[in-house]
């Protein structure tokens, strides 16, 4: 077993390799995880100037030549919302920016925003693909944030990668964000948890991707009260639904963070939602009361 | 000794008729054949004589295709190789 951890994207990335591995081969398994990081940021970070979706969300409501990696984060993005009826949003960072929540969140942290809160609500509706030419655009008024699934997204593709690579099972950990590809020979162990490097139980994970999204993480001051970076896209604001903590298992880690991020939005009816997408999932009402749905494992060890 | 042109064209004509007719019913039993020998695009049969939709797979509930496992030993001291956790 080979590990590799570091900080990028303003969070931790862990890379596991399934087995012992020499220097070299350890070296260029983290080098592809950080290229394709570095390729993601380059397409969709809402928080560099020169990325493609910051240029997208510059010249709305006009169509924009991007790259295929951009062309498929956020058609990637855009699937999300049709499987959650919109629940997970592309379209919030008119929002988020709104909130404060415009920069690495150490930075959001320090002041507090001023921006005027935007004129339109959410509408992933409004987010315009040309695959045939390779153009993407937005109407006039919102901002594409691709947040809730481009870190999912390169878990899953720098975990395969990998794992492709070296002929090697993979784990992968992006921000929470976990992804795993290969055949181990036993599961691999992974820690549930509300924040990094907390308490939680242990269970095993054979295939497939695990993602946790919490209302307690990434909070910050505004001047209407504490705010964070899960946006109901029905009302624009930070959502407030009965579960403040939801860890999903889906087969990839972008359907698992998709799920996970909808089940805050979707609130009590989450429970039922997940079931019906078959997914299973570990929920955390705001007293901090679980609840499994699905075949999550009730025999867990708490680390 | 030369053939009438006027009944070498209708004997030609019938041939042709023939051979359509015959292609046509062979085509049409072929289809039929394999649609019957197929599984159809709309529906499963099993053993039990139900159907099923294609694609949609019936987990029950025992939870089959789940990635999430208890972990092998609940008294390993392994600890945890990953961290699912809200960042």
């Amino acid at each position: 077993m080979t590990t590799h951890s570091w900080r990028d994207w303003s969070c931790g990335v862990r890379l596991v390799l399934g087995r012992a591995v020499g220097e070299q081969v350890a070296a260029d398994a983290v080098a592809v995880v950080r290229e394709l990081m570095a390729e993601v940021e380059q397409a969709v970070s809402r928080f560099r100037a020169d990325s493609e979706v910051e240029r997208i969300n510059d010249a709305a409501p006009r169509m924009l030549p991007v790259g295929p990696l951009t062309l498929v984060l956020v058609s990637e993005a855009l699937e999300a919302a049709r499987r959650t009826d919109g629940a997970v949003d592309p379209t919030v960072g008119r929002h988020l920016a709104a909130l404060g929540y415009d920069g690495d969140i150490a930075e959001v942290r320090t002041r507090v925003a001023s921006t005027p809160r935007p004129a339109l609500a959410p509408d992933w509706r409004r987010v315009a693909v040309d695959h045939e030419l390779g153009r993407v655009g937005v109407t006039r008024g919102l901002r594409l944030d691709l947040g809730a699934t481009a870190k999912a997204w390169a878990a899953d593709e720098g975990a395969r990668r990998v794992a492709a690579r070296h002929r090697i099972p993979t784990l992968l950990g992006i921000g929470g964000d976990v992804a795993v590809a290969g055949s181990p020979t036993e599961p691999w162990l992974v820690r549930v948890s509300e924040s990094e490097g907390g308490p939680g139980p242990v269970l095993g994970l054979t295939h497939g991707g695990l993602a946790t999204s919490s209302t307690t993480a990434r909070r910050w001051s505004t001047p209407g009260g504490e705010a964070h970076h899960l946006i109901d896209p029905a009302t624009g604001r930070p959502s407030h639904g009965c579960y403040r903590t939801a860890t999903v298992w889906a087969p990839s880690a972008l359907l698992a963070n998709t799920y996970s991020t909808a089940a805050l939005v979707w609130g009590a009816a989450a429970p039922e939602r997940l079931s019906l997408e078959r997914v299973d999932a570990r929920l955390v009402d705001q007293r901090g009361v679980v609840r499994e749905v699905g075949a999550w494992p009730r025999a867990e060890r708490t680390a | 000794m030369s053939r009438n042109p006027r009944s070498t064209l209708l004997r030609r004509a019938r041939l042709a008729t023939l051979g359509i007719v015959a292609t046509a019913v062979a085509g049409t039993a072929a289809l039929t054949a394999v649609a019957t020998a197929s599984d159809g695009p709309t529906a499963d049969s099993d053993d039990d004589g139900t159907s099923q939709v294609p694609g949609w797979v019936d987990r029950g509930d025992s939870g089959s295709g789940s990635g999430v496992v208890p972990p092998p030993s609940i008294d390993s001291p392994q600890q945890p190789q990953g961290e699912s956790h809200a960042s």
